[in-house]
């Protein structure tokens, strides 16, 4: 198997948070899904895939290569969507398209003119004439028109309507028809993630949780609920985190190592995310 | 660096209109008033203006952190930024020149000579001030960096005046023709030591 991204035992420290030991590896030809709260360390593992930051120690690859190392080679082959879009706000889309036709060997300005055409973007309205759903559009369309390998989007969709949001996945799912194509997609709305990802990865206060395919990850976890009593029921090993309500308890259970006969719900993202941050190990 | 020098003229140009009205007036003052200083003068402001207004400019869309993320080296984006002075220095030449020729054909106000050595001390001024100011920006960014430019442009004037017990400026004035010869030479050097001292500056910094 070829990876788009190798991520192994990353470290960076602030004086107030830190990266420890961060792995993970994104398959090439797949979608993986970085989740984790506000302040997890999702856009400092990004950064420093994207050496925006210095790493303290690790190693970081993309398409193989060392980042720090082979930069440029690598840059060539990437598009970057971070939550806004990061020109100067008086530049519109076809000056956009001028300056990066002298970045990009690879820079199709036909491609881009469709997908301007495609979003409904005006092509002389400056950045600050437009809603944030067309910056986010255009920032998609930057990305995209020097036909990279590798999409990195660092929050896309955060502040975006339900619909904006679907068509920006949509296209998305478009840029994945080509099966060489991967995409690293940091948020934390899961409900888009359980629409396209294929793997998902957990970060929380700087440490990996799991790094795991999303349909394993799905299937591997089930949820309990019952009192406290009945829980002393449930095996131990089976027990991962658990978390107290009103009614009792709620706990993520590993369904290998439960019988059938606990009824157990299927998870979704948002809850195995929500037990491992507000729960507490069972 | 072609698409970097590019997008600030594309940032430069959208206040084209404005810009165009202003250089006009001083344009048609110097040669109304027979002073070609008057536009020199307007135009060496609008310079630093312009190049502290695209750093800032960077600063706020955060576009530093995207060109960070495309195939272009640190050091061309910082080459950029001291090749954009230098042409927004060259268009003041541009401007400058056809103007001190109309002036000088009504009024005479200046010979040739004069008006060169007015112009090296000025451009080299320009140099001198840009050589401090774009390392201060890009290390500290803008905020910091007006702070730091007016405390070190006072720093050194009272260091000169203390130590030359208050006669700097005439001592400068008494050797003006001498240090219009040189001044361009060490305002260039200076210049170039400033560019290496901001890549390292920039290299070191993080996004």
């Amino acid at each position: 198997m070829t990876y788009a991204i190798e991520v192994t035992n990353l470290r960076k420290k602030f004086p107030e948070f830190q990266l420890i030991d961060v792995s993970f590896r994104l398959p090439a030809g797949t979608i993986m899904g970085f989740v984790g709260e506000n302040g997890a360390g999702k856009t400092t593992t990004i950064k420093c895939i994207l050496d925006l930051l210095h790493k303290d120690s690790g190693e970081i690859k993309i398409f193989g290569q060392d980042v720090t190392k082979h930069g440029s080679s690598i840059k060539e082959q990437i598009g970057v969507v971070f939550d806004d879009l990061y020109f100067p706000d008086t530049l519109n889309a076809t000056q956009i398209s001028a300056i990066l036709e002298e970045v990009f060997s690879t820079w199709d300005e036909s491609y881009y003119v469709n997908l301007l055409k495609q979003f409904k973007i005006p092509f002389k309205k400056p950045i600050k004439a437009l809603s944030r759903g067309m910056k986010m559009k255009l920032s998609i369309a930057t990305a995209l028109a020097h036909h990279p390998r590798l999409l990195i989007l660092d929050e896309p969709t955060s502040g975006l309507d339900p619909i904006i949001r679907d068509e920006i996945l949509d296209i998305f799912m478009d840029f994945m028809q080509d099966e060489n194509n991967s995409i690293l997609f940091s948020t934390h709305i899961t409900s888009d993630l359980e629409k396209i990802a294929d793997y998902i990865t957990f970060i929380h206060e700087g440490e990996i949780i799991f790094s795991k395919n999303k349909d394993d990850l799905l299937y591997d976890y089930g949820i309990w609920k019952g009192s406290l009593e009945e829980a002393e029921e449930l095996p131990e090993d089976a027990k991962i985190r658990m978390k107290k309500n009103a009614f009792g308890v709620e706990i993520l259970v590993n369904r290998q190592q439960a019988s059938h006969a606990f009824q157990l719900e299927k998870p979704s993202i948002e809850e195995i995310m929500l037990f491992f941050v507000k729960g507490v190990a069972a | 660096m072609k698409a970097l020098i590019l997008k600030d003229l594309y940032v430069l140009l959208y206040q084209k209109k404005m810009l165009g009205v202003l250089i006009s007036l001083f344009a048609i003052g110097s040669i109304f008033f027979g002073d070609v200083g008057l536009l020199l003068t307007f135009l060496t402001v609008l310079c630093l203006v312009q190049v502290n207004a695209s750093l800032a400019y960077d600063e706020t869309s955060q576009w530093n952190r995207f060109a960070n993320t495309l195939p272009i080296k640190k050091a061309d984006i910082v080459k950029s930024k001291y090749a954009f002075s230098l042409l927004l220095l060259f268009l003041v030449l541009v401007i400058v020149l056809p103007v001190f020729f109309i002036t000088n054909a009504v009024y005479k106000s200046f010979t040739f000579h004069e008006f060169l050595s007015l112009l090296c001390m000025i451009m080299s001024g320009l140099l001198f001030i840009l050589s401090l100011t774009l390392p201060i920006f890009i290390r500290f960014g803008q905020q910091k960096a007006k702070i730091s430019v007016l405390a070190i442009i006072m720093i050194v004037i009272i260091a000169s005046n203390v130590f030359s017990n208050g006669t700097f400026i005439q001592d400068l004035s008494g050797n003006l023709n001498f240090l219009n010869l040189v001044m361009p030479l060490i305002a260039i050097v200076i210049f170039y030591i400033s560019f290496k001292i901001a890549v390292t500056f920039y290299e070191s910094k993080e996004f």
